[in-house]
């Protein structure tokens, strides 16, 4: 490999001049790239609806950098979004129309605990004529985020029946204890405990911050900002310099794509420490898929349902958990939990049994969300266990 | 390790710095080293048997040249056979044939006891083994003489940057190459690294981005005919900007490190016919299964149905070669079959001649849009996961189609969607230009542009789902 001959092609440079030139004007392109995109498609302000062009391209900007762009110093003054989800009893009922009884004297409140799919499902069963429902959750709510949700909500209402809402996709939530990194496109400050499975019960870490208020001393204070940073460290699997801090970066498109690239490889090694995926092509695919069986994740989840039915019962309420197994997940949440749930006799709705999220037809057009239909079918079997167990009056 | 990894590119770096400022020697010994590195960080398991296979496969070479005696020859040359295809029996095809005589003896209310293992299928066995056969059996035929260095020889073998998809080289083209010093010219550096951009933008950017799609659809209970039309096409399209973006890569590597593979994929949807599909897709299996299977098999030289015979059976090993399940010996079984048929029409047919230039093209082109539909059906019985849903997805293309059903998966990724058509303008280029070098010939500020949007567009598109190249898997 001593010899470099020269190049073959008629040219009237040399090839390394030609080389160099070829690169600069590719260089140049690059520039003239993102100026284009800088002209054409500016960036919106956080706090302003923006074009789906607008969010591809701001998606991977820096954690720390969307969300300095999101939070101001008042609500008024901040993305909307971010004031949800945080684990504040006082502030979830205050100004809100929360029920805490049942709406008629022979009705029923049932308090449901989780995610937008839950969500969804108690919309539907708020339309029965003798049903209360009674809901708190967050964005992408992790099973943690729940059960804690759950047992600062006990004593609050009446309800005869609690509803735990587990989504598939929720459960990468279980290894960190905010929405900051874990959704690096959208993400979001609310934090929650991050649980661990010590023996036969649950030890709880709580990040300092817990209120938006907490939050917004924290964003703007520089000491207090290193140190929730470096609890994120310790604690946040999701967490990543690279995808987190603001720098220069941020500013171009080309390194905002590198940046997202890079989170989404990032997010995929956490979710492989807990889930198997695929290997192989086609009728070729050798390994089965499905939540590993030894992962913390998967240990702490099933004792964390053994608790909130332990909980519920001792309190006199009907547990019932709803496991959403939502799109490229199959039915690997009710094969992860369904033998825990029949061994501790926890009454379950299974998605995956009623509408498979394999099959595109059974979601709503975000292709994420399950249709109507499905959430009605939802509720039907959950007013079937209610009616089972005679909890209504 | 995937070519298309972070991980990919350290150890390139790691390998292609030191490699330069090797004398020759030192340069085969390096590269040997690692390649079984980059064999080993998939499972170094599974080292043994590319070892194993190796160390049989050079002895029975040294023993076929110490050798005139026609029956030692044979004796030698069925040892290297058993165990290279004993080894790829038992890895690839064991499980497969267990389970197929299962299935039959219970057609017959049998309920027989047969031993199920599962044995994980280690990546690249069909093209190692393809590769070390064709180097015995050269040698054999006394058509390359084989080599006594056995370090050269194991780099002939696992030259990682066509070790795991191919092209399956010849012996009597890549060896050489391992024996003697080698020359690098700044041609082949800047065509390496534009092979290699043009690998990363065809995996990353379009096979990774419709992957998505074509599995929902290939998941679904119930799709639509529309559905699986469309998400046939995409399959089309992402096996083979998958498939020929590894051996681009492939060659783009073994360029810059000094080595010349054989081109593996020239344009192959731009065929009319069968016969020429196969001389433009997965050039290096064609041409094995052609040379070491179809032509001792007798070719067209024994009369028409002695040549349909071999038709079928080198398209169906073919087939299986691809994978242990019934779908790729059905999907040979497709192959063979039209080339069968094409060979039955081109025999009678005399050369159409139209009336003007415009016409004869128009005509051209018709053939190419109907041999593609003909392809992309090949695709989906390759695509299927079990018999019952190529019924079901043939009776609802067949019976059920309508433009008015929409789709109900979602579309790839925005720089999927502006990958797709880039890529489909270039090999357009390149087919009228009847060159690959095309881009060559470009106003530089011209060719700066097609390096930058290519650049551009795949830095977006790594955003897309990484998966492995699809063809590890054979």
């Amino acid at each position: 490999m001593r010899q470099v001959t020269s190049s073959t092609l008629p040219s009237k440079h040399s090839p390394l001049w030609t080389t160099l030139l070829v690169l600069s004007w590719m260089v140049l392109w690059l520039l003239i790239f993102e100026l284009l995109l800088y002209l054409v498609i500016p960036s919106a302000p956080a706090t302003v609806k923006s074009n789906r062009l607008q969010r591809y391209l701001e998606y991977g900007r820096s954690v720390e950098g969307k969300i300095r762009q999101m939070i101001g110093p008042t609500d008024e003054t901040t993305a909307s979004v971010t004031l949800i989800g945080w684990l504040d009893a006082e502030v979830h009922e205050r100004g809100r129309n929360i029920p805490t009884h049942p709406k008629t004297p022979d009705g029923l409140l049932i308090a449901i605990y989780g995610m937008s799919h839950a969500q969804h499902l108690g919309r539907v069963l708020a339309k029965e004529p003798n049903i209360t429902v009674r809901f708190w959750g967050g964005p992408g709510a992790s099973p943690n985020h729940s059960y804690k949700a759950y047992q600062l909500d006990r004593g609050r209402h009446t309800a005869g029946v609690v509803i735990f809402g587990i989504a598939a996709e929720s459960l990468k939530g279980m290894t960190t204890f905010t929405s900051l990194n874990k959704a690096f496109e959208h993400p979001l400050p609310y934090t929650y405990p991050k649980y661990h499975k010590v023996g036969e019960r649950l030890e709880e870490i709580w990040p300092q911050v817990r209120t938006m208020t907490d939050f917004r001393r924290v964003l703007n204070d520089e000491m207090l900002w290193k140190d929730y940073v470096r609890e994120m460290q310790a604690e946040d699997t999701y967490y990543h310099p690279f995808i987190f801090y603001e720098n220069f970066m941020d500013n171009l498109v080309i390194f905002r794509f590198i940046r997202r690239s890079w989170a989404k490889r990032h997010a995929s090694r956490v979710k492989n420490s807990f889930y198997e995926v695929s290997q192989g092509f086609g009728s070729n695919q050798i390994f089965s898929q499905g939540f590993k069986e030894n992962s913390e994740v998967v240990q702490t989840l099933r004792l964390m349902v053994k608790e909130f039915a332990r909980q519920a019962r001792s309190d006199g309420k009907l547990p019932i958990v709803v496991l959403f197994n939502t799109r490229g997940y199959s039915n690997h949440l009710t094969q992860a939990l369904a033998k825990s749930l029949q061994e501790a006799d926890i009454p379950f709705v299974d998605s995956h049994t009623i509408a498979p999220s394999d099959d595109p037809k059974n979601l709503a057009s975000d292709n994420f969300h399950f249709s109507k239909e499905n959430d009605e079918k939802f509720a039907h079997e959950v007013l079937d266990i209610v009616h089972e167990h005679k909890v209504m009056p | 390790m995937n070519f298309a990894t972070f991980e990919f590119v350290v150890f390139m770096v790691c390998v292609y710095l030191p490699y330069l400022a090797m004398n020759h020697r030192q340069q085969n010994y390096f590269l040997l080293a690692a390649s079984y590195f980059f064999y080993g960080f998939w499972d170094w398991r599974f080292l043994s048997l590319i070892l194993f296979s190796t160390a049989v496969n050079y002895f029975v070479g040294i023993a076929l040249q110490q050798t005139q005696e026609v029956k030692k020859r044979r004796g030698y040359l069925i040892i290297a056979l058993v165990t290279s295809l004993g080894i790829l029996a038992v890895f690839k095809y064991f499980g497969f044939f267990v389970n197929s005589m299962v299935d039959f003896l219970e057609l017959f209310g049998f309920k027989p006891d047969l031993p199920i293992l599962s044995i994980v299928l280690p990546v690249g066995i069909s093209f190692y083994t393809f590769q070390t056969l064709s180097y015995t059996i050269d040698v054999y035929k006394k058509e390359i003489q084989p080599t006594r260095r056995f370090f050269d020889f194991a780099l002939y073998v696992a030259f990682f940057p066509q070790l795991v998809a191919g092209p399956i080289e010849r012996a009597k083209n890549l060896l050489p190459q391992v024996l003697s010093p080698r020359i690098l010219t700044y041609d082949q550096f800047s065509r390496g690294a534009f092979l290699i951009l043009l690998g990363l933008f065809k995996k990353i950017v379009i096979a990774d981005g419709v992957a998505d799609s074509v599995n929902t659809v290939y998941a679904m209970p119930d799709p639509t005919a529309l559905d699986i039309t469309l998400a046939t096409y995409l399959f089309a399209l992402q096996i083979y900007c998958d498939f020929s973006a590894y051996s681009d890569i492939a060659r783009g590597i073994a360029k810059l490190l000094g080595f010349e593979l054989m081109t593996n994929f020239n344009l192959p949807y731009f065929s009319v016919n069968p016969s020429e599909f196969w001389q433009r897709w997965h050039i290096s299996l064609s041409t094995w299964l052609r040379d070491y299977l179809y032509i001792p098999l007798g070719g067209n030289r024994h009369g028409k149905l002695n040549t349909y015979r071999n038709l079928m059976i080198t398209m169906l090993l073919g087939g299986l070669w691809h994978g242990a399940a019934w779908n790729f010996v059905l999907w040979g079984f497709y192959q063979g079959g039209i080339l069968c048929v094409h060979r039955f029409f081109v025999g009678r047919k005399t050369k159409t001649v139209s009336s003007s230039q415009v016409l004869g093209f128009f005509i051209y082109l018709l053939k190419m849009l109907v041999f593609f539909q003909i392809v992309c059906y090949g695709w989906l019985l390759f695509r299927a996961t079990s018999f019952e849903q190529i019924a079901d997805f043939t009776t609802i293309l067949l019976f059920n189609f309508s433009l008015t059903q929409g789709i109900s998966f979602s579309l790839p990724p925005i720089a999927t969607l502006l990958g797709i058509p880039i890529m489909i303008m270039l090999e357009i280029y390149q087919y009228l230009s009847r060159t690959p070098n095309f881009y060559r010939k470009w106003p530089l500020p011209l060719r700066g542009f097609l390096y930058a949007s290519l650049l551009f567009i795949l830095i977006a598109g790594t955003n897309n789902a990484p998966s492995d190249f699809i063809y590890f898997a054979f």
